[in-house]
């Protein structure tokens, strides 16, 4: 058992605080989790829990004897080099030396936990057994895929059986189906002896999970059994069904409605949790105002829905960025962008290939696919950032390729990494991309106001940007994107490490702008924020394998009760993955 | 510490060294690179200087001198006659200056009075200005001595340079370039390697090990020390075999020197990467404190005897300054003990502090 009092650790002599007098308790023999958005404090205890980073102050004892953390060589600690023997320890991007072949890594890591001959060589089969490496020994780990190198990465931390296995983010830029496969194997790996730590940003693995320790900004928010957090909000998640037409006004005005705290679409529903009101007399009260509404149905809740309630639901009930897109003016045309044929090749390697669909005005398309399918790629290509080898896409009835700068003015991009100017402060980001998208005098020092206002940025607007929090940075990052009013909105990742709530409020925005008419195209790897798609294109190995509307997509996968966009997904890359085996053979 | 751990790490680096093709750039080709650039290219004698010679004399003693100008290698001579035009060229930038051999001139030299010659240079290129006035008065004494008034004692005076005789640049250019490449294989490309493994995650897999920093460090110092020995030896017998750069010392001076300049190169990498935990930042580090003093302050290119004191003050705090005095020792003059111990000796001190400051640095923590 891992009992941890009163962690505390800060930063830059104090200045920043990761962590404010974390405790918490860890049981032997259990896979734990610990979960909460990025900089939220997770990496910060996970290294002073491996033994690599000193506390400010706090305690940590292992099976009751106190490790030594603060190195003071007291004979009656535990001392870290002696800990540090029963545990295995994978960093984020998995402490892989590129250079080296599959079998170098496991060879050093073999011999730095002391082991040679012949036990060095049983320990390869088994591990290499279990992560299915075994055909690839002789490959660089710099030329594995990201599955690949994160099961690399675990077999080299289980060469010598560890009594705490250290996982820092080991399911980041790994596909769902990579991911699974970790749990599993992570899984087989436990008994009354080991205890596997897991950190994550993705609340969707805490399902997996015996004990989760929620952190947000730096304090625990939540210590216990995920299943257990999920019973507090049984019976408050409901769904209402069949809402085609105005699904987003809808979803905007039940998460205005009493008791209700969150409201997501999905596909044509709508998802709510309520608290502190019966959904009867919620229904009651909605449907006076429709009159065809059905009844809603009580759903069975994920741990998302309990992280929700957690952290006190969404605050934001109406996106005040209506307001300001709605005077927004179209030219006359009503497909906005356009793509035929999109081609892009990297000297022989093909990273799209003949990618077509358009999108409507008012509507959301999202590009789904994990890290490396080539949805980044055709991203790129649509907003004239990478000139395609074959194909034409058009913006507005322009076509890319000749797109001039005025052209540009009605793009919004807003970047997968955080691109503004850390050493500007927020006022003055916004005034330069004000700037760079020609608004001058009044016009901008009024856009400015309005968007410091609206994405309450007010306290805030003299600080860096750099000094932001991710949820802040975040909210700028779209704030700059939209300034000038852009019919289109390009997202990249827009969503990724960011907080639940953070998230849902960031698609009330969007959904808000999508309500004036503006079109938006964003690419995601979270499965549940493509339901709030009007459409999805699935890429994968540089192909579109499947398009349409999120319940189109789902109808696919029939052998499945519920089924979600993720089971769809895993379906379509097991299908694609076997019709390559059979071709390769 | 664990010899089976060092042995392991050891072996890791020296197979990332020989896939690494940027460290057999640095410590082969660079080296090859620097001494045919300082052998063929780069070169501070100057030769064939064009100048215009103002004949006002017509005599032969006045031709003779003439022709010595002509002939020698250092000048290729354009004849005038007069200032007017001499200064024309010089202005239009097609001579570097004038030497003017004045009326009268044979009379004066064959009645044994004293005579005199002008040489003008172009001040706008201070180098080949001050070349042109020293070739040429060099070359007015040889003169004067070959006609001497007969009768008189006949005093040769040969003007001699000590320990390079043939004023190669490449001789002394080469101690430069051996500095330049060990400070970039020592500090440079040690400091990237640790960076590189912080910005991956491998340095925080590998503190997570029970592995002890001094056995991170060991493993880190050793294939680097080896590399730079290498290239050292590839670089001296590429200089010396195929440039004929004399080697007048003995092979243990300048090993003695080496090794120590080695790993005070390699101590400051190592202490670089300790704060720089981005290749970026440590590149620049280590241009800074190695790359530049080298090639600025330790004398190897610029005389340092020439730079204002405070420089010259500054220059002792880098250990290129020390190892370019003692190597020219070994390379041009011979093993002068007292020289080569005490630059030896100061290095060694550095390594010392180098190895304290590294001790209360480093600890086996994130931070």
């Amino acid at each position: 058992m891992i009992e941890i009092t009163n962690l505390t650790k800060t930063f830059e002599r104090g200045k920043v605080t990761a962590l404010t007098d974390v405790s918490c308790e860890l049981q032997s023999g259990k896979l734990i989790g610990f979960i909460g958005p990025d900089g939220s404090g997770k990496t910060t205890l996970i290294r002073i829990i491996a033994g690599i980073l000193t506390p400010d102050s706090g305690e940590i004892v292992v099976d009751g004897q106190p490790l030594d953390i603060y190195e003071t060589r007291d004979k009656e600690k535990l001392q870290i080099g002696d800990y540090q023997r029963v545990t295995s320890y994978m960093p984020q991007k998995f402490g892989l030396y590129e250079d080296l072949s599959v079998i170098e890594n496991l060879t050093l890591y073999a011999q730095l936990r002391g082991l040679s001959g012949d036990e060095m060589h049983k320990a390869f089969e088994k591990v290499l057994d279990l992560v299915k490496l075994g055909n690839f020994q002789d490959r660089l780990a710099g030329n594995l895929s990201g599955g690949m190198k994160q099961k690399l990465g675990l077999a080299c931390s289980l060469l010598r059986k560890p009594k705490i296995l250290i996982l820092d983010e080991p399911s980041v830029g790994v596909d769902p189906i990579s991911r699974k496969d970790l749990i599993r194997m992570v899984n087989t790996m436990l008994d009354n002896h080991t205890t596997v730590l897991w950190s994550t940003a993705y609340l969707d693995e805490a399902e997996d999970l015996d004990h989760v320790v929620l952190l947000h900004d730096g304090k625990v928010t939540y210590e216990g059994c995920p299943h257990n957090a999920k019973q507090t909000v049984n019976g408050r998640v409901f769904l209402f069904g069949g809402v085609t037409e105005k699904k987003r006004l809808f979803s905007s005005e039940l998460l205005r409605t009493d008791g209700i705290i969150d409201s997501v679409i999905v596909g044509k529903n709508i998802k709510v949790i309520t608290r502190d009101r019966s959904i009867e007399e919620i229904y009651q009260e909605v449907s006076l105002r429709h009159e065809d509404l059905k009844k809603p149905t009580p759903l069975v809740p994920i741990f998302e829905d309990a992280c929700i309630d957690i952290l006190g639901g969404i605050q934001e009930k109406e996106s005040p960025v209506t307001e300001y897109v709605k005077d927004l003016s179209f030219s006359g045309h009503d497909t906005v962008v356009e793509a035929m044929g999109l081609t892009k090749k990297f000297g022989n390697f093909t990273a799209a290939e003949n990618i077509s669909f358009s999108v409507k005005r008012g509507k959301i398309f999202g590009l789904l696919g994990p890290n490396g399918s080539g949805k980044s790629t055709t991203f790129k290509m649509l907003c004239g950032l990478l000139r395609q080898n074959a194909g034409t896409a058009k913006i507005v009835g322009i076509d890319i390729s000749n797109m001039g700068s005025d052209a540009k003015l009605n793009i919004g991009y807003m970047a997968q990494k955080f691109s503004l100017y850390p050493v500007l402060s927020v006022r003055h980001n916004l005034e330069f991309a004000s700037g760079a998208y020609r608004l001058s005098g009044k016009r901008r020092r009024d856009a400015v106001n309005k968007m410091i206002e609206i994405f309450h940025l007010g306290s805030l607007q003299n600080s860096n940007a750099g000094s932001l929090s991710l949820g802040f940075k975040q909210r700028l990052a779209l704030a700059c994107a939209i300034i000038h009013k852009p019919p289109v909105l390009f997202l990249d990742e827009p969503t990724s490490g960011v907080d639940p709530i953070t998230r849902k409020e960031f698609w009330m925005h969007i959904n808000a702008m999508v309500m004036c008419g503006v079109s938006t195209i964003v690419t995601t790897h979270f499965m549940d924020e493509a339901e709030n798609c009007d459409e999805i294109a699935l890429i994968y190995n540089g192909k579109i394998r499947a398009h349409g509307t999120p319940d189109e997509l789902k109808s696919l996968c029939k052998e499945e009760k519920n089924p979600t966009l993720n089971h769809v997904f895993v379906k379509i890359v097991k299908e694609v993955d076997a019709a390559m085996e059979e071709q390769g053979q | 510490m664990n010899i089976r751990t060092i042995k392991a790490l050891i072996y890791k680096e020296t197979k990332q060294i020989r896939r690494d093709a940027s460290s057999i750039l640095v410590a082969f080709v660079m080296p090859a690179l620097l001494l045919i650039i300082y052998g063929y290219g780069l070169s501070f004698d100057i030769k064939h200087i064009k100048i215009d010679l103002i004949q006002q004399d017509s005599g032969k003693l006045a031709k003779d001198l003439a022709d010595a100008y002509t002939y020698s290698e250092y000048f290729s001579t354009n004849i005038v006659h007069s200032t007017q035009e001499a200064k024309g060229n010089m202005e239009a930038g097609n001579t570097m200056g004038a030497i003017m051999i004045p009326e009268n001139f044979s009379k004066n030299v064959k009645k044994g009075k004293k005579t005199e010659i002008q040489v003008v240079s172009d001040g706008t290129d201070p180098n080949t200005a001050a070349y042109i006035e020293g070739y040429a008065t060099g070359l007015f004494n040889q003169f004067l001595m070959g006609h001497r008034r007969p009768g008189g004692p006949s005093i040769n005076v040969l003007s001699r340079l000590w320990f390079n005789p043939t004023t190669e640049s490449i001789n002394f250019l080469m101690v430069g370039a051996l500095a330049m490449i060990l400070s970039i294989v020592g500090t440079y490309l040690t400091s990237l390697v640790v960076a590189k493994e912080w910005e991956r995650g491998t340095m925080e897999a590998l503190i997570a090990t029970p592995t002890s920093i001094w056995e991170i460090i060991i493993s880190k110092v050793i294939p680097y020390f080896v590399l730079s020995v290498v290239s050292l030896a590839f670089t001296v017998l590429c200089g010396v075999f195929i440039f004929g750069v004399p080697f007048e010392g003995s092979i243990i001076a300048m090993s003695l020197t080496s090794s120590v300049f080695i790993v005070v190169s390699l101590l400051i990498g190592l202490l670089i990467s300790t704060s720089a935990k981005n290749q970026f930042v440590a590149a620049m580090g280590a241009v800074m404190v190695t790359f530049l003093p080298t090639m600025m302050l330790s004398g190897f290119v610029f005389e340092m005897k020439s730079m204002p004191l405070w420089i010259q003050i500054i220059s002792y705090i880098f250990p290129a300054r020390y190892y370019v005095s003692g190597m020219r020792t070994i390379f041009l003059v011979g093993d002068i003990w007292h020289i080569v111990l005490r630059d030896t000796a100061v290095m060694a001190a550095m390594a010392v502090c180098l190895l304290g400051a590294l001790k209360k640095k480093l600890r086996k923590n994130l931070e």
